[in-house]
């Protein structure tokens, strides 16, 4: 026999040398970075529930990761993401489809606007992110202030970051029939009420995806020419399908479709990089061993697998490996105490009776 | 009726207070206040419940609180206790976070209700959880809301925050725990409007004492001594609404 293309290509070329004779934890030269991430350069994520676990990471490896609706230091630390602090760079919740994406850089670049709020028992909800006030806002004046200052966040965040890291979650989303409007959930399951006649059920298209992200990088780096884009598709299944498909079918349709969409934005672009998270969690040489029992969500071992790889092609940028448990806050706090008690104490009383 | 005034540092306003009041100035007889401070380490665990009783874990505030009462904890059978600790906002209000977070919608970081709550119900927790213990073992207690913050306090005169965003907070801080004493069904002696400038305590009623920001004096404890009174009563009858 001949040489062949197929006689002379490097291990990981082949199935049984990179995966199937190897440990998973030997796995190696599933990522080649295409642009490094300097120390300085500011780092944002948004994305699906998987992009969390990268957003947490980033922070604890010591890389510039910047939160432009950072919490409240007094705030506790163990209450920030019921209120959609500390989940990725801005409060906007979840992101799971390119189609929201697309309207958010539209909205925080003034190019959409949108002011409804749902009513719900006196309580205000934002449908763009009904879950970052978990019973929602006291008045419709609050939840405006809020979103103002939302937008505002986020577009300083796309106008200032160098990488901004985007994990794609699914194609099916509700929209208004009328408006266009993508919501991140069906109206009616955290907050609103469903209206058949208003909203419809979309599955996005591999052609609707590759618009959405076209628009989103277009938009983008005409007001920051600099940003690079990191893209991971979520290797988290989908909980449910509307779709009329089997929920198994459904999300293979999804994944399929946004790992095409970015695979295509990757070859494409020298400033769009692709990280394989979803490979290395779903395939069959893991044997499901990065899932919890449910078969949906990633363990912690399966996000350190994902993030050894991350990390072993863009290192670790020289940081500690610590949580922020709000020890920082704790001793701004206990300063003040300490200021105030010494003039209660100077504060003298008499014990007994008057 | 037996009133023990314990709590914070404010307590020495209200003993000044009644110190100077005239005879028949609402002095009932039979009314006695007993004076114990146990200022400091209310924002971590103070206290624990024992048998019916609610204890305190420091042993030298044990001992004030014996001092004063006669029992080293608090028991349902010794009176009334006014308590003064739920309501001091001076470590919130001087914390450099409302430089740029603001609960008043201007234009700084705005924290919703929500996040205010929690907030302030974290920051209070153990006090919360005292008076939650005391209700629950059928203490009669009080809560002697403190004096409003004083214009002249460097959180206030610094500039660094405007002194509406500050008295955003403050009132939001009285504004919640008031209403989670009351779900506790514990009575608070509420300050006057009369005491309060703007917001701020009246410059008339803030103590004089060099360097202190924070305390009011005996004239506002004069104020307070009527409705201390008035939320014992209740708490000793609350049957008479």
């Amino acid at each position: 026999m001949g040489q062949h293309p197929y006689t002379s290509l490097p291990a990981h070329a082949y199935w049984r040398a990179a995966i199937a004779e190897r440990d998973v934890s030997e796995w190696g030269g599933l990522y080649t970075k295409k642009f490094d991430i300097t120390p300085d350069a500011a780092i944002a994520t948004a994305g699906s529930c998987f992009a969390q676990h990268i957003a947490r990471h980033l922070r604890m490896r010591g890389f510039n990761y910047v939160d432009y609706e950072p919490a409240p230091p007094l705030l506790p630390v163990d209450m920030r993401k019921n209120y959609g602090y500390e989940i990725f760079s801005c409060r906007y919740g979840n992101i799971y489809t390119s189609r929201q994406l697309r309207q958010l850089v539209r909205r925080a670049f003034g190019r959409l606007t949108y002011d409804e709020v749902w009513v719900q028992d006196g309580r205000y909800y934002d449908p763009l992110r009904p879950t970052v006030e978990p019973n929602g806002f006291a008045s419709r004046q609050e939840l405006e202030t809020a979103r103002t200052a939302h937008l505002a966040a986020v577009k300083r965040m796309f106008k200032m970051s160098g990488v901004f890291v985007f994990t794609l979650g699914l194609t099916e989303v509700w929209t208004d029939r009328e408006t266009g409007i993508a919501y991140p959930l069906c109206p009616g399951t955290v907050a609103g009420v469903f209206d058949p006649d208003r909203y419809v059920f979309t599955n996005l298209t591999f052609s609707d995806v590759l618009a959405d992200m076209e628009a989103v990088i277009k938009l983008v780096r005409r007001y920051n020419e600099n940003i690079k884009f990191l893209l991971t598709v979520s290797p988290v299944p989908l909980t449910a399908t509307a779709s009329g498909q089997h929920v198994m079918v459904a999300t293979a349709y999804s994944k399929s479709v946004l790992r095409a969409v970015a695979g295509d934005l990757e070859q494409r672009y020298g400033f769009v990089d692709y990280f394989p998270s979803y490979e290395l969690i779903t395939t069959p040489a893991a044997r499901g061993q990065f899932y919890r029992p449910n078969l949906r969500e990633v363990t912690a071992h399966g996000v350190e697998q994902v993030m050894r790889h991350f990390f072993a092609a863009h290192g670790a940028s020289g940081g500690t490996v610590v949580e922020d448990d709000g020890q920082k806050d704790r001793a701004v706090l206990e300063a003040i105490v300490r200021q105030v008690d010494v003039i209660c104490d100077e504060e003298t009383l008499d014990p007994g009776r008057a | 009726m037996t009133i023990h005034v314990v709590g914070d540092s404010h307590v020495a306003a209200y003993r000044s207070g009644w110190l100077e009041m005239e005879d028949g100035e609402d002095r009932r007889p039979g009314l006695t206040f007993s004076w114990i401070h146990i200022c400091g380490a209310m924002l971590s665990p103070f206290h624990g419940t024992d048998g019916g009783t609610v204890v305190l874990k420091s042993e030298e505030a044990a001992k004030k609180l014996c001092d004063g009462t006669g029992h080293a904890v608090f028991r349902r059978d010794v009176g009334v206790y006014a308590l003064s600790m739920a309501f001091t906002t001076t470590v919130l209000i001087r914390h450099p976070q409302w430089r740029i977070y603001s609960p008043a919608g201007d234009g700084k970081r705005p924290l919703s209700q929500g996040v205010m709550a929690a907030i302030v119900r974290d920051h209070y927790r153990h006090i919360l959880a005292f008076f939650a213990d005391l209700a629950a073992n059928g203490i009669p207690a009080v809560a002697v809301e403190s004096p409003p913050p004083r214009a002249d306090d460097p959180a206030v005169a610094s500039g660094k925050v405007p002194y509406d965003r500050l008295l955003a907070v403050d009132r939001c801080a009285r504004t919640l725990v008031k209403a989670d004493l009351a779900a506790l069904g514990i009575p608070v002696a509420e300050v006057p409007d009369e005491a309060k400038d703007r917001g701020f305590l009246k410059p008339s009623l803030c103590s004089t004492t060099e360097r202190d920001y924070h305390h009011a004096n005996a004239d506002f404890g004069r104020l307070m001594i009527p409705r201390i009174l008035a939320a014992a009563e209740r708490a000793a009858h609350p049957m008479k609404g």
